[in-house]
């Protein structure tokens, strides 16, 4: 068992051409200041794209940011789009307390949370606002702060829906 | 018209390398008998992969296996992960009998049963507890022990999910 660096939400498998799509149309939304791993969604007015407000936001994931915000509104935007074929890798916090990977972890379904760094973390704590589901471990059972592989849940995926 | 071999499950069209995703930190779980192809799940405490159960169990579905399980708890899990994306194949049965394919049978859900010698079929006596929707046929309609495209429903995949 080991205590691991908190690291901010990257890809595990992404398809598509080096797994970035890029929104290079309506770009940036004005004041920004992400770093890359941000969970982004479409501002509701001007469509650019934004950090996602965490707590209970009920915005849907566009996908999460390759690199930090420009700063600067319309700049281009690359993403790893939130589709059922990508699988990401997250670090596990409660709140903001570590906590150590144990079975029931996977299969379970999470929101996700800010740090003070900027880093996106899954947050066992919230089974509320759930976002994601763990699929499956990349540390040990037992390690503090362990990284796991996780999906979008289907119905917080922006790119996608139901008809009813 | 013919009559096939009964074979069990596997994949169709599936991408990543080989098609193969790896459980290799958590593994599989102890006293497994499973063959090649058995359809596998999380263990309740342990969340290691074991065979499904089969009848009406509720667990969701985490792949295929790719070889025979190990009987060694712990060891390394090769599976066909159970994704929106994966397309398998499958032969029919009749509870125990062996089936002709009919036009009918493509488009319609059915449960997965297991055969007395391991292998698991696609349980056309079975719609209660559905599992798989046949998608096409490859054998000809009126083959016995007809070979078939399936997908997995999306409400049987263990490593998806609805946040509602």
């Amino acid at each position: 068992m080991a205590t691991k660096v908190v690291r901010t939400l990257s890809p595990c498998i992404q398809g598509g051409k080096n797994g970035v799509k890029w929104e290079n149309h309506i770009g940036e939304e004005t004041g920004q200041s992400y770093k890359a791993g941000a969970p982004l969604v479409r501002e509701s007015t001007s469509k650019e794209l934004l950090e996602w407000d965490g707590g209970e936001d009920s915005e849907l994931v566009v996908g999460i940011a390759i690199g930090d915000a420009s700063g600067t509104a319309g700049t281009d935007v690359g993403y790893y789009e939130a589709s059922p074929s990508f699988v990401g890798e997250g670090t596990l916090i409660d709140d903001t307390s570590a906590v150590a990977l144990a079975a029931g972890h996977i299969g379970s379904e999470y929101s996700l949370i800010k740090a003070s760094d900027g880093n996106w973390l899954i947050d066992v704590n919230d089974t509320d606002t759930k976002m994601v589901i763990v699929i499956d471990a990349i540390d040990a059972i037992g390690d503090t702060n362990p990284r796991v592989k996780f999906r979008w849940l289907f119905d917080k995926m922006d790119n996608f829906g139901n008809a009813a | 018209m013919a009559t096939k071999v009964a074979r069990t499950l596997s994949p169709h069209i599936q991408e990543g390398k080989d098609g193969i995703k790896w459980e290799n930190t958590l593994g599989e779980e102890l006293s497994q008998t499973y063959i090649a192809g058995a359809p596998l799940v999380r263990d309740d405490t342990s969340a290691e992969l074991e065979e499904w159960a089969g009848t009406t169990a509720a667990t969701l579905i985490v792949g295929i296996a790719a070889s025979d399980a190990s009987g060694t708890a712990g060891t390394d899990v090769g599976f066909y992960e159970a994704t929106p994306d994966f397309e398998g194949e499958g032969t029919l049965i009749n509870a125990t009998s062996a089936v002709a394919l009919a036009a009918s049978h493509i488009g319609s859900e059915y449960s997965l049963i297991k055969a007395s010698d391991g292998n698991w079929l696609i349980d056309v006596n079975d719609e209660t507890t559905k599992m798989v929707i046949v998608t096409d046929a490859i054998d000809a309609i009126g083959d016995y022990n007809p070979r078939v495209k399936f997908r997995w429903l999306f409400d049987k995949m263990a490593n998806f999910g609805n946040a509602a």
